[in-house]
């Protein structure tokens, strides 16, 4: 650190911050060398047990020798025992048990090792009230690749799992996790990362008439495309089509019996018993447009000169009275004789589509489209009860193209229309006589949002100059176009450029008016992104840099904005989990908010959502019921997936199955993509439905039953009737002797514990031992070498004989004893998870274990029943993991009494919500150290 | 380029502008400060220890998991040397390498971790922390150099790759460590690219049309410098690599941008001769291996970067070598730890012919390549090495090396064998002083080395 600083300090000679900065870091060195000088050893202890260890273990376990990576020297340095309480443990059982020192050692006498016990037992109290629910150095956490992934689909809603490969890569460490500060770097080209991959977010902003919003498709081309989509939503969701023309299929058009039905309804709304209803309250009954039924009474009440319009009027008319004052009853009376009416509509509509030129033309039109409007019959029928409500934003080959232009098939105009113009809006019966306010204005924002994401007032003014033979071949620019220029224009073509001119001044007009409320929504971006309220002084910095991008650099409002989402994606504001330093010399409360953004990164691997920072904001975190509540909410999210994914994931080691390499697919036909994909899911819903369903922990190893697919039931010969889906995952119940069934069942676990070819019995006794039990073996020595190779070079020999290799090795046995016997129960188990009975070279699968103390481990079952027999160990190693996931650091002495908590509620087979609760309610995840915190010592 | 530059020097004295002169400075280590009438013409020197020759660069290729000790020796003859099988690929090339024999990181071969205590060392010499809370190595030579003679250049060093960081645990120690020979201070690893896309990328880039990302590093670092008060000493050093991140792209686009030479030597290619790599992760591992070599080259050639280390994999790597004809197994379990199977160590030779074989293609590259009066190879110093000798047994008391390049710098063809030499003359680091010295970096001491490697 210091080398580094100080080379930092010469180029920068002149810098007074960095000067400041290394002030600062001197006088931090002070304060952490007081911090630790302040807490020494208890005197007995540090003598006694000094002096016994020096005696008895310092021979292979000093700083130099560190035999079995155990270094009682560090551990005796004052704060040695808080800092490594979980080796101290370690000591007191081999001191316990005799193990150590080894036989061929110097002896302890038994009084001695009594008493050295009993003084660390007294070490281990004092030193662990000293710290209890001391929070601990918590070094700053950067999110996790998957954690800003997920964070940026909240902010945005935008799968934006492409920038996997261009966020920095993520490493483990602590307790086996990526949310650990300590192997978070920024690295030198780090930021680059970060800022491409902001660039890349704010490329997917809509900036446009409306809301700031974003979309899948980045660019112009999203804007585009975002502004079609929201155009046609709308359309499909109020409009209407016959269906004439091919490939368009009729929908929307139930609207027109329950109109009618709501205009019988309001027109005998006395006979109804409802005479104080008004038309809107009985199209609201019937659920439709009140301003369709409007206009539908309009249609069919009064009379008509056109024979067609007559005749419908008509047959309302003769409608039957209502015979009662129940509604619904009457409803359904009367449905029928209005579909009837309905079906004469259709009639006519057919009739005067055959009549017309070209056939969909006219059954298509609503009458204000048309020039011609009011001149025939069909037209006027069209304004009354049109066959379709709008036209498509991009009319197909087969629509007519607007005026003025030629819509003969094949020509020049027609093809450069719609590869240049492309879009024409013709949906004003839509407008005028079904959507409501709200609705018109969306419709018009995403309007002007198409016509604003391409050139199309230019394309425009280019086809119409081409149409009239006007500029000649110097068509101006649209933007310099002003309506004294073309005053002089030819009158056919005058008004066609002057209303595209005004047309253009609206959409620029529309976008302009949008531009306050983008900076305004830029800041609550912000807001939620940096998961607090923002400073006055922030707000007016992001204002001023918004001002500053326009004024200065020249950029568009569009760029502008893009820049400053940017520059809100690379602060650390937004890349840290930043908690401010209270001064204080005490444990502190957290803020609300930064309470809130611990719940969401434990939970949600994510920012707070709208209720959550909400919650935080009206202090209803800071009791134990607001808590609780929001606890309870945040769990049955759909987002907790992500827990089970991230905390399961990692701690069992399937994270990123889904790009795992282990297995030799030459080897193995059935591992392919697919299966790969499968297994992954199936641990992923595994734990995702246990912490959904809330079910107690020990159902990961317990569990009787197995999420399936096709591929699964296939691949676990697990008998399904009728699973034929690869995307629905099939939950089954097993019967015992069924070899599957939570964690140990997975075909993940089976994959990633073997090698390429084959299974491996040591890295599956090793893993369980490790991950499962929490008591790994340590190193193996260096230059072990490798003296098997577990069933390769099996010439003849059956994998137990080689594997008692170890046996012959003094080095070797102690571990392998442990190992090889849990490594053996899963031998039924191939590479890729399927069931087998014997080894490719035709021997029987081996898969007992004998355990040193004669216990048995027989296959599958037996090792479920000995890990319920041991169910202590794993909750002790769901407790640590569960503590370095929430707290991004190792578990620490001062976690003791958490720990206690958690171990009677697993004790109690509460469920997971339960531990959650207690470890998000500890002072641990409450609380912070103070600036100036120190451990005092009571002596 | 040239107008942006001088008009910046125009305005007030800022931040920014300092930083510009700086990357000058950088330019000409040999100025006390920035002559006046570099700002009059814009002229940006390129610095070289001979302005008239190519400048020299450093490389390492790295291969994890050792090799079988039968496979890998050298002895002498009259006029060459005779070379064990697992430097087949090498023949060809004889001429051009040192085989190195004997020497070895003492905290290395101390360190408990069989794996991970041996790696992230190697080129440092540094102790590994086995504290699961603290990650701490040692800064290594490349970076050393990447922060010297590499600031000449638009890029520091390359660090590349071929396989991602593990996300898991070994002997209760990160993979991190498993997964980075480069460490660009002694508690960080060096961006390590494994992605060729990426790095074509970074070499191609110009520093044009980057105003506007300039301006959101300003607001960045405005942020992150009205944070550092409120914040404890440890998160404040994590600020700092935001801050010093910061500074690093401030820096690379001023070097882009500033690539005008006036005098001497100019680097043999000015655009990439090859096309972009495909975005993502190559399939398969030969293509994978080469397209970065190729990187390499041409970063060299186009002078972006005179520094870069790439490892062919990452050490406990379980690398599927089954494209290889009869190779089956994974690297480390299968192979490397193969029980003196034959049939195995027979594929074990052959995974380590391959990994030869990449070193001997980028001799082969850089040869054929014409700088001046001699080769791109005359003006590389190549080292190719593993941090194990005996990859089955761990054995850490000397690692496989090979020096080639470096012209009438480096006398090649010879075997140094520093096997029965006194400890102080073995260590791994006075190679590194040597090879730094080379480099026109010369220190006093360097790891646990006080001197220069003897002989070479």
């Amino acid at each position: 650190m210091f080398s580094s600083m100080s080379r930092i300090k010469l180029p920068y000679k002149i810098s007074t911050s960095v000067q400041k900065g290394i002030w600062i870091f001197v006088g931090m060195f002070f304060f952490i060398s007081q911090l630790f000088a302040k807490e020494p050893l208890a005197e007995s202890f540090e003598s006694r047990v000094g002096g016994f260890i020096q005696d008895y273990c310092l021979e292979c376990h000093s700083s130099q020798k560190n035999k079995g990576d155990l270094d009682l020297e560090a551990m005796l340095t004052p704060g040695g025992y808080a800092r490594h309480f979980k080796e101290w443990g370690w000591v007191r059982e081999q001191l316990e048990s005799r193990e150590m020192p080894p036989k061929k050692a110097k002896q302890p006498g038994a009084d001695l090792v009594k008493e050295v016990l009993g003084l660390i037992e007294v070490e281990a109290k004092r030193s662990s009230s000293l710290h209890a629910g001391d929070p601990g150095p918590v070094v700053v956490r950067r999110l996790t690749s998957a954690e800003y992934i997920y964070a940026i689909k909240d902010l945005t809603g935008l799968d934006m799992d492409s920038l996997r490969s261009v966020l920095p890569e993520d490493a483990v460490g602590g307790e086996g996790f990526a949310n650990i500060g300590e192997v978070q770097f920024l690295q030198d080209a780090s930021l680059e990362r970060y800022l491409e991959s902001a660039r890349k977010i704010a490329s997917h902003a809509i900036i446009g008439a409306g809301d700031l919003a974003f979309f899948q498709d980045p660019g112009d081309t999203g804007f585009e495309l975002s502004a079609i989509r929201r155009i046609q939503s709308i359309y499909r969701e109020h409009g209407f089509r016959s269906g004439a023309g091919e490939g368009a299929k009729p929908y929307g058009l139930e609207m027109f019996p329950k109109a009618f039905l709501v205009v019988w309804m309001h027109h005998y709304r006395q006979e109804l018993d409802l005479p104080d209803w008004s038309m809107v309250q009985f199209a609201k009954y019937v659920g439709i447009s009140p301003k369709f039924a409007a206009h539908m009474e309009n249609s069919l009440t009064q009379k008509h000169e056109y024979p067609s319009l007559q005749e419908i009027h008509e047959f309302w008319v003769k409608a039957p009275r209502p015979e009662s004052t129940d509604l619904t009853a009457e409803a359904d009376r009367l449905t029928p004789y209005f579909e009837r009416l309905f079906k004469l509509v259709q009639r006519w509509q057919k009739s005067f589509a055959k009549q017309a030129r070209h056939r969909e033309e006219s059954a298509l039109l609503d009458a204000q489209s048309s020039g011609d409007e009011g001149k025939t019959e069909a037209f006027v029928f069209a304004k009354f009860f049109p066959s379709v409500s709008h036209r498509e934003p991009a009319p197909s080959d087969r629509d007519p193209i607007p005026q003025p232009y030629d819509n003969s098939y094949n020509n020049a105009e027609r093809n450069a229309w719609h590869y240049q113009v492309k879009y024409h809006r013709d949906d004003s019966f839509l407008v005028n006589h079904i959507l409501p306010n709200q609705t018109i204005l969306e419709l018009k924002v995403a309007w002007n949002d198409l016509f604003a994401s391409f050139d199309y007032h230019q394309a425009n003014l280019n086809l119409l100059a081409k149409h009239f033979d006007v500029f000649q071949k110097d068509v101006p620019g649209v933007d310099t176009l002003d309506k004294r220029d073309v005053q002089d224009l030819p009158s056919d073509a005058l008004p066609w450029i002057e209303s595209l001119i005004q047309h253009r001044e609206g959409v620029i007009e529309a976008m302009a008016q949008s531009v306050p409320d983008h900076i305004e929504q830029c800041i609550d971006f912000a807001g939620k992104a940096w998961r607090r309220p923002l400073s006055l002084q922030e707000i007016r910095d992001l204002r001023s840099y918004y001002r500053q991008s326009r004024e200065e650099e020249f950029l568009t409002h569009q760029d502008a904005v893009r820049l400053v989402l940017t520059r809100i994606l690379v602060s650390p504001h937004f890349l840290f989990r930043l908690e401010s330093l209270e001064k204080s010399e005490s444990i502190v409360d957290l803020s609300p908010h930064e309470k809130a953004a611990r719940l969401s990164f434990f939970l949600w691997a994510s920012i707070p959502d709208d209720d959550l920072y909400n919650a935080a904001r009206k202090g209803e975190l800071e009791t134990i019921d607001g808590l609780k509540s929001n606890l309870n909410r945040m769990l049955k999210d759909s987002r907790n997936s992500r827990f089970a994914t991230e905390f399961f994931g990692q701690w069992f080691g399937f994270y990123r199955f889904d790009r795992f390499q282990g297995v030799d697919e030459t080897q193995f036909d059935e591992w392919t993509p697919e299966l790969r994909r499968s297994l992954y899911e199936e641990a992923k819903i595994f734990f995702a439905k246990l912490v959904e369903e809330d079910r107690a922990i020990d159902e990961v190893l317990l569990a009787d039953h197995v999420y399936v697919n096709a591929t699964l039931a296939r691949h676990y010969g697990v008998p399904v009737a009728g699973i034929t889906n690869e995307d629905v995952f099939q939950k089954v119940n097993l019967d015992t002797g069924n070899q599957r069934g939570g964690l140990l069942g997975m075909g993940a676990v089976h994959a990633i514990t073997s090698a390429p070819l084959r299974t491996s019995i040591v890295k599956r006794g090793d893993w369980i031992l490790r991950r499962i039990l929490g008591t790994p073996v340590p190193p193996p020595p260096a230059d072990a070498g490798s003296i098997s190779t577990e069933g390769q070079a099996a010439q003849g020999k059956s994998i137990r004989e080689l594997l008692q290799a170890h046996q012959a090795y003094a080095s070797c046995v102690n571990c392998h004893a442990r190992m090889d016997p849990l490594g053996f129960a899963l031998e039924a188990f191939d590479v890729t998870g399927k069931n087998r009975e014997v080894y490719r070279n035709g021997l029987p699968v081996e898969s007992v274990g004998h355990l040193r103390d004669g216990t048995k481990v027989q296959g599958f079952d037996g090792l479920r029943t000995y890990l319920k027999n041991n169910i202590q160990l794993f909750h002790r190693t769901f407790c640590t993991k569960l503590i370095g996931y929430a707290f991004g650091r190792r578990e620490l002495l001062s976690d003791h009494a958490l720990v206690d908590k958690l171990m009677v509620s697993l004790a109690n087979k509460e469920p997971i919500s339960r531990q959650i609760e207690i470890v998000v309610s500890s002072p641990q995840f409450c609380r912070k150290r103070g600036s100036m915190f120190t451990i005092t010592d009571p002596d | 380029m040239k107008n942006h530059f001088i008009r910046n020097c125009v305005q007030p004295f800022s931040r920014r502008r300092f930083i510009r002169g700086m990357g000058v400075c950088m330019a000409l280590p040999w100025l006390e400060s920035l002559p006046a009438h570099s700002e009059e013409t814009g002229k940006v020197f390129h610095a070289h220890g001979d302005e008239l020759s190519a400048p020299m660069r450093f490389a390492c290729m790295y291969f994890s998991n050792g090799v079988e000790p039968a496979h890998w020796w050298a002895k002498a003859t009259n006029d060459s040397m005779n070379i064990g099988p697992g430097l087949e690929p090498m023949r060809p090339h004889l001429k051009d390498f040192v085989f190195l024999k004997g020497l070895y990181n003492q905290k290395a071969v101390d360190h408990p971790s069989a794996h991970l205590g041996r790696i992230p060392n190697l080129l440092s010499g540094a102790w590994v922390s086995n504290d699961q809370n603290v990650i701490r190595v040692g800064e290594t030579m490349d970076q050393v150099l990447a922060k010297s003679v590499g600031q000449t250049s638009p890029i520091p060093s390359l660090v590349l790759g071929i396989e991602p960081t593990e996300m898991r645990l070994e002997d209760g120690l990160s993979m991190l460590y498993g997964s980075n020979i480069s460490w660009s201070s002694d508690t960080k690893p060096a961006m390590k690219e494994i992605y060729p896309a990426r790095v074509f990328d970074a070499l191609t880039r110009d520093g044009s049309g980057r105003r506007t990302d300039r301006s959101v590093l300003d607001e960045a670092m405005s942020d992150a410098k009205s944070l550092r008060n409120s914040l404890n000493v440890t998160d404040r050093s994590k600020l700092d690599e935001y801050l010093e991140s910061i500074r690093d792209i401030e820096k690379r686009i001023e070097r882009a941008g500033a690539e005008e030479t006036v005098v001497g030597w100019s680097p043999s290619l000015d655009k990439p001769d090859m096309p972009r790599p495909k975005d993502g992760l190559p399939q398969e591992i030969p293509r994978h291996m080469r397209l970065m070599t190729d990187l390499m080259v041409m970063a060299f050639q186009m002078d972006q970067t005179r520094i870069a280390t790439y490892m062919l994999n990452n050490d406990l790597s379980q690398m599927n070598f089954g494209f290889l004809k009869g190779v089956q197994g994974s690297l480390h379990l299968d192979l490397t730890h193969n029980g003196r199977d034959p049939e195995l160590e027979a594929m074990y030779l052959r995974t380590n012919q391959f990994h030869t074989a990449q070193f001997a293609y980028l001799l082969e590259r850089m040869k054929s390549i014409q700088e001046g009066e001699g080769t791109l190879l005359d003006h590389s110093l190549l080292l190719f090495c593993s941090n194990l000798f005996d990859g089955d047994k761990h054995q850490a008391d000397e690692m496989p090396m090979l020096l080639a390049g470096g012209g009438s710098n480096l006398k090649t063809g010879r075997i140094l064998d520093f096997s029965n030499e006194p400890k102080e003359e073995r260590r791994a680091c006075n190679l590194y002083l040597s090879l730094m010295s080379k480099m026109g970096h010369p220190l006093s001491q360097f790891g646990d080395a006080d001197r220069p490697l003897k002989w070479l």
